[in-house]
């Protein structure tokens, strides 16, 4: 028998010492078991960035570019286009191009030139009779509509301001033709820059040998009884937990001009934020939200995410999501299913047999006509992260789960060509993760070791009976190519 | 069959972020997508009478048939607007006389409505005197998908409904634009700012009126003694009024009692009357606990009340007094 002890007992003590074990009874004489439950699990599988990046080695150092800088730069380059963006007709006539006469239209961009065929929304062609010229943001084009039906004009509907042109080949007579010219795209640098966390964890006295009555078992599969590695597992747990938050969640903070607002009020010094994977997804327009799945929002959204991928490596997309997420995702497929009368037996349904059956098999992957393959994967970030937690005591609970935990998350951790991982983590050179110890008289714990070197009697830096464990760390999340990774919200306010 | 064009336009918000700022010539912004939301398609699904008439159409089956709960849940969750910085959306409807589809709805506003007779006099009825929301049950929608988007978007919490609400959530990424709106808007401030100049010409048309309305607002946004201003410094502040105040300076150029509240405020300075800090509420000043009303007009009413004239006399004696002795 397991017995559940102060469970959700937080003491927010600046220093642990024995009697904060005393206070929440860890200590105490008597016990029915040592063992401990833990009511939300170990937590360990509620890091999914943390997890996927380091798991891959996706950690990229980089130095700063000069003092106090923490903007760092990518190489990107966009995709050669053939289309030209349509502003206005710029020749006053409800049928432009009637007769064949030619005719002006205004254009936002440069990319038609002299010769080349212009594509109408609706289909019509035309040629462009000279190399535009510029008239303030705008280019005006001379063309002529490519046919020899005299009736022919191009209907109004094709220039309302913001319509895709197709432009293509420049066409010549055989003789005295002038050269036009072309167009390309060339590579840019993308901006995002790194912030820093500091975490302490602050002891007092003789806690570094304090024994406990019951005893703690580690995802290494060690137990002790000691109350430092405890103490430690729940101080390396909070971190990862935050710093993934802030992973998903942060802002880049430097305005254009290179300021930082946001500034410490002790030292004065500017404290950088760099951009997580909401808001870098969010920037290229990759976002959209739901309530109820369907498979045709999954098809469209994959479609797009593959008409963006140039790579030929072999694509990694994964969508993450919560317990939410999962049954939207199953409930999707079963609707589209159910939708088109493919009526699942009961028997797939089943999955074991005897004397007792079971119901419950569901779509976790989906193939698209395409043959992209769709892999949802849980991930305890959205049922127990922050925001899921906020949801559940804020009452924004949808059958029985947390509003944040339907959300999904479509992330490509692709290999590029270029090598290298699409999503890493990136942190300044030198200050990836610095871990130094703070040492009073308070003894030293042997879980302190890897930072402190063991069990070790150094020079105390205080004299009071303390110490405590400091970490520095520098951070933040990059991914290269934003528009192969989408977010989808669960938008179920009333 | 008569046609009336509304054309509305989704806009999206163009508010970036210092990341979207400093990326935008590489990282350029793609399309955004207005996509479901609990909220849009509960209240449009509860619509009985608009689902009737709008979706068997956009989903090919007919109104009732054993699918069309799953497609109608379907259709809502699959339907995403793209706004490329804009989408222009024809909101507008088409009157038929004899739509077979809304002839219950249409004979019972004939019935009652004896000027209706023809596809244009219904049009017109009806665009005159039925709220847009329920115009669907007389008119078709001339673009059903349109029609369906602009009624998703006006439900949508990602969705202002006009310009002015746009900075009222950080959830807002899109705004309904309509160029009759827009209009009306810019009819609506230019009257105000003709009100505005005519009001400040009348008060500055006299030296009296002028000081009896920075006295009168002095009891607002309290001047000291307004006597002691400048000419130049009362243009300047009833150009501020004018500025942070346009309603007060407009209805103080026709109000008759200004004069009387600038006696008020003049009493207050000088500690015959007492106001209560932070409100406009006026009391005796040698008897802080009889107030004269909670706000200006109530202690106009009082002084204007023949049973306390006494009690006025006694003030405007005690002002005479003490501007004589100041006078000494």
């Amino acid at each position: 028998m397991k017995i559940i002890k102060q469970a959700v007992n937080y003491d927010t003590d600046y220093y642990v010492d024995e009697n904060t074990l005393y206070r929440n009874e860890l200590v105490s004489p008597i016990e029915i078991t040592q063992a401990i439950t833990y009511l939300w699990g170990m937590q360990s599988k509620a890091t999914p960035l943390l997890n996927y990046t380091l798991g891959q080695n996706g950690v990229t150092s980089k130095k700063p570019k000069m003092l106090n800088e923490t903007t760092y730069t990518w190489k990107v380059m966009g995709r050669m286009e053939l289309i030209t963006t349509v502003d206005s007709v710029g020749t006053s006539s409800t049928k432009p191009g009637l007769g064949g006469t030619s005719f002006d239209i205004l254009f936002r961009d440069g990319m038609a030139h002299a010769y080349y065929t212009l594509y109408s929304p609706s289909g019509y062609k035309m040629r462009v009779n000279y190399e535009p010229s510029r008239e303030g943001q705008l280019w005006r084009a001379n063309v002529t509509l490519m046919t020899n039906d005299t009736t022919a004009y191009v209907p109004l509907g094709d220039f309302v301001s913001g319509l895709a042109w197709g432009y293509g080949v420049p066409t010549i007579a055989r003789s005295k033709s002038d050269g036009t010219a072309s167009n390309r795209v060339t590579p840019g640098e993308a901006t995002n820059q790194f912030g820093f966390y500091r975490f302490s964890d602050n002891i007092a006295g003789n806690m570094a040998n304090q024994v406990t009555e019951v005893e703690f078992s580690f995802d290494n599969g060690t137990t002790s009884k000691l109350w430092m590695p405890e103490e430690m597992r729940q101080f390396e747990w909070q971190n990862s937990q935050m710093i993934e938050h802030d992973l998903w969640t942060s802002e880049y903070n430097r305005t254009e001009d290179g300021r930082i607002t946001l500034v410490d009020d002790e030292t004065g010094e500017p404290i950088p934020k760099g951009a997580g994977v909401y808001e870098t997804v969010k920037s290229v327009g990759n976002y959209d939200t739901y309530y109820n799945l369907t498979v045709e929002k999954m098809d469209s959204i994959v479609s797009y995410l593959y008409d963006h991928r140039t790579d030929d490596t072999p694509g990694e997309i994964i969508l993450y999501t919560g317990a939410g997420g999962m049954r939207m995702f199953n409930d999707a497929v079963m609707r589209e299913a159910n939708a088109n009368q493919f009526f699942t037996p009961l028997g797939s349904e089943v999955i074991s047999g005897g004397d007792h059956l079971k119901y419950g098999a569901y779509f976790r992957q989906y193939k698209t006509v395409s043959d992209v393959l769709l892999t949802v994967q849980e991930t305890d970030y959205f049922n127990h992260g922050t925001e899921a937690q906020q949801d559940r005591r804020n009452g924004r609970v949808y059958k029985g789960h947390p509003f944040y935990s339907y959300n999904m998350m479509i992330l490509d951790h692709s290999m590029s060509d270029a090598g290298g991982r699409n999503i890493e983590l990136v942190a300044e050179e030198g200050r990836e993760k610095l871990v130094k110890i703070y040492e009073g008289m308070s003894q030293i714990p042997a879980v302190w070791g890897p930072a402190a070197g063991g069990n070790m009697i150094g020079h105390a830096a205080t004299k009071k009976d303390i110490a405590s464990y400091e970490i520095i760390q520098s951070g933040g999340i990059n991914i290269k190519n934003p528009y192969t990774s989408f977010f989808l919200e669960f938008d179920g306010v009333n | 069959m008569k046609e009336v064009n509304r054309e509305v336009e989704l806009r999206v918000r163009q508010k970036e972020t210092e990341f979207q700022k400093v990326n935008s010539s590489h990282l350029p912004r793609g399309p955004e997508r207005l996509g479901e939301s609990k909220r849009s398609t509960s209240i449009l699904k509860s619509n009985g009478k608009l689902m009737e008439l709008l979706m068997p159409e956009l989903l090919g089956i007919t109104y009732g048939s054993p699918s069309w709960e799953s497609r109608l849940t379907q259709y809502f969750g699959a339907l995403t607007a793209y706004v490329d910085n804009t989408k222009k959306l024809e909101t507008g409807h088409r009157y038929t006389l004899n739509d077979p589809e809304r002839q219950k709805y249409i004979d019972e506003l004939v019935k009652n409505n004896k000027s209706i007779t023809s596809d244009e006099t219904l049009a017109d009825y009806v665009e005159s005197n039925i709220n847009y929301d329920q115009r669907f049950l007389y008119g078709t929608p001339i673009n059903k998908l349109d029609y369906l988007h602009y009624r998703v978007a006006l439900e949508h919490g990602h969705v202002a409904n006009n310009v002015e609400d746009v900075d009222s959530s950080n959830k807002i990424r899109f705004y309904l634009y309509t160029e009759q709106e827009r209009k009306e808007k810019v009819k609506r401030e230019a009257e105000v700012k003709r009100a505005i100049i005519k009001a400040q010409s009348k008060l500055m048309a006299s030296d009296e009126l002028l000081a009896n309305a920075i006295w009168a607002y002095s009891l607002i946004n309290p001047k000291g003694n307004v006597d002691l201003l400048s000419e130049d410094e009362l243009t300047l502040e009833i150009e501020r009024i004018a500025k942070n105040d346009p309603k007060w300076l407009i209805d103080a150029s026709t109000d008759k009692d200004l004069e009387l509240k600038a006696k008020v405020s003049k009493y207050v300075l000088k500690g015959i009357l007492y106001q209560l800090p932070g409100s406009e509420t006026i009391a005796d000043g040698s008897n802080k606990d009889e107030i004269l009303g909670n706000d200006i007009d109530a202690v106009i009413t009082f002084f204007k009340n023949s049973d306390n004239s006494q009690k006025v006399n006694a003030y405007e004696m005690k002002y005479k007094n003490l501007l004589s002795k100041n006078k000494k």
